[in-house]
């Protein structure tokens, strides 16, 4: 890699910070309308499970300026049994990969399924038209609860399936009933994540839909560009190669940005139509897209005396929704998260996902990893006041030190398996002293310490996430057009974290060029570049490093292009801080990047010189973490000062570690453990998606409270790991995931702290501190 | 088709009412419009025609004549919180904490109390200043108490044709100390309190409370205040705190995403305790 990494890179502005804060950036709801564009508004089931009796479309379709209704009913020929969410290859218990289809045939399985899309001349007419569509159900129970769910003679929500166990699985290493046994303590305790909502500042499900003659063009705002063309092939019958996936601008994902069933309904309609389709999506369809699975994680602890782990035994019961979607990458998930990142001789996880009758639940930021985090971080704070030890001290006694192997060997649902993860490669004692000096918090415990109305309690959690785990062949291309100017081309979105901006950094890096001498453009699927997409704390390592490997080719195409230009070969030539100098030439005649360009291509419209890279890990037979190159942890402190009287709590300081690795791009870097801290505060004191009453209640932001700035103090201090050892470009790591799960266990350790209890559901509220101060009953 | 809303300006309050009547349920008074606007733009209401009472430039303002302070329903929360701070100290606190920045700057008083949602900020402290609102209509005007107006959730004794235009509080004289009370989760508040009273030698001789939010009504409360009437300021805590049962009964509390019902009855407990205990916020 040609020079060393240059630090001034990482201190410069974002390239997307002028059209946001202008209002310049356009954002799916901005895109201009194309020439005969018209609007679809879709038809939602008001139950939550039902079968489907008849849909009765007349009024709408009696309205003037309306154009047409795609549903069972009208399906011009298409097979509507097209899978939605399919997740990176995960089968469902029994067979199939995924089971929401394009729209409900025979029932709605929760409050908003899709029925179908009306499209009209406007906005305003369409939405009155899907009003006026008349459905008539068989009603059917719902299920709300992985309990319900799973009792027995519970109504089927899938009927081709025995029961609503949507999947299972279980891993475990060391012998976790001798491990219990020869324990001197055994603690047990349980904590409750509720489902919640991603609730992205741009709603879920805008699109703009065009499909001709000559292709099919679908701009949405979305994290994978690739994933909605083979579930669009597969419906339409069209070529790979003829559906184009576009992204504006996106107001952020955390995994809620993904194709919608009413988005192929809007390709469905425009290719009756031949028109263009845009969807505005409301509230109400952002509510009705996707969730967060909701988790009871139940755990029993066996300590010795002197505070040392002998074994974990966790029982997981998930809840997924109405539909397969995520449920077995989540599974998987929460239970090979569900350890922490504690020496455990012994460890065993059993998860089960339910299917209910709720927004079906998928991908949402730090995957998992807040379900089992909220879990065995409250466990570890438990165990240590048990045994009277301050939390921090009881914590540095058992977390893997760096250099100690996770475990021996696996065995996953029983059979042993090979663990291909790297040793521990994480200081936490310097992570938890950093994040601890954060909040001015000296370890020590204040429960009982204090007297009058308000108290205040300090807690801290701890996360690992498997880092950058395989998601296979990601491609970028490095061209130099004939201004000299680097173009980075690639499928990388950028959800609001920075991508453009890392990406601009990294191509600098390697070709030793400045910052404005490189433009990232944005993420576009017909060259062919591959990419799995931007999640999963991916996009650093496979895409940084695929434009590392990109500029690396251009550079030697650039030397191949000199030698036939200049003279000489290849070998001679040497680039360094844009300049090419030949072998033994005089310093000071060296050629400019523009002028290798002009040489060869001649002027504006001439040709590019382009290199193409390419990366991906080694294919893994490690079914636990899928093959990983290193390990991503947080840690997170906060201080709270609850009132005894209301129980309101006030998160006074909050303050994060992570290990970047090498920071590439410092406010970007910045940004994703202190918004992650935010988004985590939401998590932690007020989000829940509530179905009562046979529905979805709060579906809205009027019932759905998010904190707003007055909520998080007003500075979140970060602090980086930066030992230049991730896989990543120029050693970076990614952490985009890893103080999200933190801040529920840390708060609720605080609360304890404070208060001398802990609370067993989140969010977080008042109340129920109150419940359990026995305060209110 | 599309359902046009049409914005009506009318130049005196007999055209307001006249354009009401005309427009019957697919009309509405509109202020600042928060509530009324998403609710139309989430189809939830039926309306089609906004009569805009802001155009009538006597609803703007806030006059104060002996100890009565007349207040336009067009006037915005966030001009009410400082046009008032002196006379009517509660009030102006709640307008202050009222919402948001852009509600504040856009939502009135003559829209929060037509709308009636017993989740109201400025009623606690209207309640305790004796409020009356006045009624005008093409046919003239009518006065009602507050709580006359303020028939239930939602609901109000406005008649068609009528536009509230006015909200009439008494200042207390000096010597009332007064204290409000407010818990909020995330921008909403889950109960509220305003609690006026006198005390001599640590007695309380006078005292007025009201608790709004924290229930299905908005209520004074004037059993309490005759209990409270007379006791020392000491032995006030006790007496509130006994008085669990008649606040659930009175205030109809209800369990909801905000808290449970005894949740919210707790709530009205411990801020009438801060109020009277004079705490400020």
């Amino acid at each position: 890699m040609p020079g060393d990494f240059q630090d001034g890179l990482a201190a410069l502005p974002r390239t997307d910070w002028l059209g946001k804060v202008t209002g310049q950036a356009e954002y799916i709801d901005d895109c201009p309308d194309p020439l005969g564009t018209v609007f679809g508004a879709p038809i939602r089931g008001t139950q939550s499970h039902a079968r489907i009796i008849r849909i009765r479309p007349d009024r709408a379709l009696a309205l003037p300026g309306v154009l047409g209704i795609f549903d069972r009913d009208h399906l011009d020929g298409l097979d509507p049994i097209v899978r939605i969410g399919e997740y990176e290859g995960h089968t469902r218990q029994h067979g199939e990969s995924a089971d929401q289809h394009v729209l409900a045939v025979d029932k709605v399985r929760f409050h908003g399924d899709l029925i179908g899309l009306v499209v009209a001349d406007d906005l305003a007419t369409a939405r009155l038209a899907a009003d006026l569509v008349e459905v008539d159900y068989e009603p059917l129970p719902p299920l709300f609860s992985y309990r319900e769910a799973m009792a027995d003679g519970a109504p089927l929500i899938h009927e081709d399936l025995p029961d609503n166990l949507a999947c299972q699985g279980s891993f475990d290493w060391g012998d976790v009933d001798a491990g219990l046994a020869a324990a001197d303590l055994v603690v047990g305790a349980s904590y409750y994540t509720p489902t919640a909502f991603h609730h992205p500042m741009e709603s879920v499900g805008s699109c703009l839909a065009d499909f001709t003659a000559h292709g099919v063009t679908l701009w949405l705002p979305t994290n994978k560009v690739f994933n909605p063309v083979q579930q669009i092939t597969e419906l339409f019958g069209v070529a790979a190669r003829d559906v184009r996936v576009r992204t504006p601008a996106i107001g952020g994902a955390f995994g809620a940005k993904q194709i919608t069933p009413a988005m192929m309904c809007a390709l469905a309609m425009s290719r009756r139509l031949g028109r263009p389709v845009r969807l505005v999506a409301t509230e109400a369809d952002s509510f009705r897209s996707t969730a967060r699975h909701a988790c009871l994680f139940k755990a029993r602890a066996g300590l010795t005396a002197d505070g040392r782990l002998t074994a974990l035994d966790v029982v997981l019961e998930i809840d997924t929704g109405a539909y397969f979607t995520g449920a077995s990458m989540v599974n998987r998930q929460i239970c090979i998260s569900s350890w922490g990142c504690y020496r455990l001789p012994a460890f065993r996880v059993r998860g089960r996902t339910a299917y209910t009758s709720k927004v079906p639940a998928a991908s949402f930021r730090a995957t998992g990893k807040t379900e089992s985090t909220f879990g065995i971080e409250c466990l570890i704070d438990r165990l240590a006041q048990r045994i009277e030890m301050s939390p921090a001290e009881f914590r540095r006694r058992n977390v893997l030190r760096p250099g100690e192997p996770v475990t021996g060997s696996w065995r996953v649902d029983g059979k042993p398996t090979p663990v291909q993860a790297p040793p521990m490669d994480v200081d936490y004692d310097q992570l938890m002293d950093r994040a601890m000096a954060g909040i001015g918090w000296d370890g020590k415990p204040n429960v009982g310490k204090q007297g009058g109305r308000k108290v205040r309690g300090h807690g801290m959690a701890l996360s690992l996430r498997q880092g950058a785990p395989a998601g296979g062949r990601t491609y970028a291309m490095v061209a130099l057009d004939q201004q000299g100017q680097v173009h980075v081309y690639h499928a990388a979105p950028d959800l609001g974290e920075g991508v453009a901006t890392m990406l601009r950094v990294v191509a600098a890096n390697a070709l030793g060029l400045d910052a404005g001498s490189v433009v990232v453009e944005p993420p576009e699927i017909t060259h062919g570049l591959k990419f799995e997409g931007t999640a999963a704390q991916r996009t650093t390592i496979h895409m940084g490093n695929a434009v590392v490997s990109a500029c690396a080719a251009l550079l030697d195409e650039l030397r191949a292009v000199l030698a036939l230009t200049n003279g000489g070969t290849a070998e001679e030539w040497t680039i360094e801080h844009g300049m090419a100098r030949r072998r033994d030439q005089e310093a000071g005649q060296g050629i400019s990047l523009r002028d290798i360009a002009r040489n060869y291509g001649g002027g504006e419209g001439g040709t590019e010189l382009k290199g193409l890279g390419a990366f991906g890990f080694p294919r893994t037979q490690d079914r636990a973490f899928g093959g990983l190159g290193h390990w991503a942890p947080g840690a997170l402190a906060v201080e709270v000062e609850v009132d005894t009287e209301t129980g309101e709590i006030d998160l006074v300081a909050m303050a994060a570690a992570g290990d970047a690795g090498r920071v590439l791009h410092r406010a970007s870097a910045t940004g994703q453990l202190s918004g992650g801290a935010v988004l985590g505060t939401g998590l932690a004191l007020s989000e829940e998606v509530v179905y009562a009453d046979g529905g979805l209640v709060n579906g809205d932001a009027a019932g759905y409270r998010l904190p707003s700035a007055a909520n998080v103090p007003s500075e979140i201090p970060v602090w980086f790991a930066e030992r230049g050892d991730g896989p990543g470009p120029f050693g970076a790591k990614g952490l985009a995931q890893v103080t999200v799960p933190c801040v529920t266990p840390a708060v609720n350790n605080a609360i304890m702290d404070a208060v001398g209890v802990h609370l067993d559901s989140a969010p977080l509220t008042p109340e129920k501190i109150l419940r359990a101060l026995g305060v209110v009953r | 088709v599309s359902r046009p809303l049409g914005v009506f300006f009318p130049a005196s309050v007999a055209e307001a009412s006249t354009m009401l009547l005309e427009f019957g349920r697919t009309g509405a008074a509109y202020g600042g419009g928060v509530k009324l606007v998403p609710l139309i733009r989430d189809r939830q209401s039926d309306v089609t025609a906004l009569v805009d009472v802001k155009a009538l430039s006597d609803l703007h303002d806030v006059a104060a004549s002996g100890g009565a302070v007349r207040i336009g329903a067009a006037v915005r929360h966030a001009e009410l919180a400082t046009a008032v701070r002196s006379r009517l100290p509660m009030l102006a606190e709640a307008e202050a904490r009222l919402g948001n920045p852009r509600v504040r700057s856009q939502g009135t008083i003559g829209g929060n109390l037509c709308f009636a949602d017993p989740v109201s900020d400025p009623v606690a402290p209207l309640l305790v200043y004796d409020a009356e609102v006045t009624l005008a209509s093409a046919a003239g005007e009518r006065t009602l108490p507050l709580p006359e107006f303020l028939t239930g959730p939602f609901q109000t004794a406005r008649r068609p044709g009528e536009i509230l235009s006015a909200v009439r509080a008494r200042a207390l004289e000096p010597g009332w100390l007064q204290s409000y009370q407010r818990i909020e989760r995330f921008g909403r508040p889950v109960a509220t309190a305003a609690v006026a009273r006198q005390l001599t030698d640590g007695v309380l001789t006078a005292i007025r409370m009201a608790v709004s939010c924290a229930g299905q009504r908005p209520r004074r409360l004037d059993e309490l205040e005759r209990g409270l009437t007379g006791l020392a300021a000491g032995q006030a805590r006790a007496f509130i705190a006994g008085a669990r049962d008649y606040l659930t009964r009175v205030l109809g509390p209800r369990d909801d995403l905000f808290g449970s019902a005894a949740y919210k009855t707790h709530l009205a407990i411990v801020l009438l305790t801060r109020a009277v205990d004079g705490e400020q916020p």
